[in-house]
């Protein structure tokens, strides 16, 4: 995908661990680790908000987007 | 509790009162339908073991006859396990599309082995408007079935988005 997840890189700035990231945000583990691994069609602005809270953080932090990445179309 | 989640719950309590009163009406109907092929049976049996064949097609009419009956029991039983699918929450979910179809096809069977049942043992389709209703609901449900799968569709597709 074009645009990577660079949660754990955040994860381990801060030192935290994802389940309790994920216990703070209040979202299931399994998707926080699916989130990680970047094996998500997508993030809804309230989950992203919801990180840059926990980790103290911006949104841009968290996504890079790779312009040699596959391009995706329907 | 949200709005929506309020409504689920509203909803998961008509789908387990609709799941209840299916299953309580399948068992009323089997048990008509067991009182009704009792004694025919009982004498068909009766006959095969005295080696009497001479009233063997009037009674094998009378169980043909019952076979409309048995597919719309079919129906109902597929309505019961569609009902209990929903009340665990999973609404647009693969298998609900799957028990609508189910109980589509269950109902066009029951009006169509009517109709040639009916056609071949009375000479007409007795009922035959009514049935031809009953055909008409269970293709409409079968198309039903094709637009929950596509919602399913959806549906996993908005659950990959966290």
């Amino acid at each position: 995908m074009a645009i990577i997840v660079t949660l754990d890189v955040m994860l381990a700035r801060r030192k935290m661990k994802a389940r309790d990231v994920a216990a703070a945000i209040g979202m299931a583990e399994t998707n926080l680790s699916l989130l990680k691994s970047g094996k998500v069609k997508g993030v809804r602005f309230d989950t992203l908000a919801k990180l840059c809270r926990v980790l103290d953080c911006q949104p841009g932090d968290l996504l890079e987007f790779d312009s040699n990445g596959p391009d995706e179309t329907d | 509790m949200t709005d929506e989640k309020q409504r689920l719950q509203t909803l998961q309590g008509d789908f387990s009162s609709m799941a209840r009163l299916l299953t309580v009406l399948f068992a009323f109907a089997a048990l008509s339908l067991f009182a009704e092929a009792y004694v025919p049976l009982k004498q068909l049996g009766a006959m095969l073991v005295a080696g009497d064949r001479t009233g063997i097609r009037a009674i094998g009419e009378r169980l043909i006859a019952l076979l409309p009956a048995i597919m719309l029991l079919g129906a109902v039983w597929q309505g019961r396990l569609l009902f209990t699918h929903l009340e665990g929450g999973a609404l647009l979910a693969p298998e609900t599309g799957r028990h609508v179809r189910r109980s589509g096809e269950w109902m066009v069977a029951a009006a169509v082995s009517a109709l040639i049942i009916g056609e071949i043992q009375h000479g007409t389709a007795v009922g035959s408007a009514l049935l031809v209703g009953v055909a008409a609901v269970g293709f409409a449900l079968r198309s039903l079935a094709g637009v929950l799968d596509q919602a399913a569709v959806i549906q996993a597709d908005l659950d990959q988005i966290v």
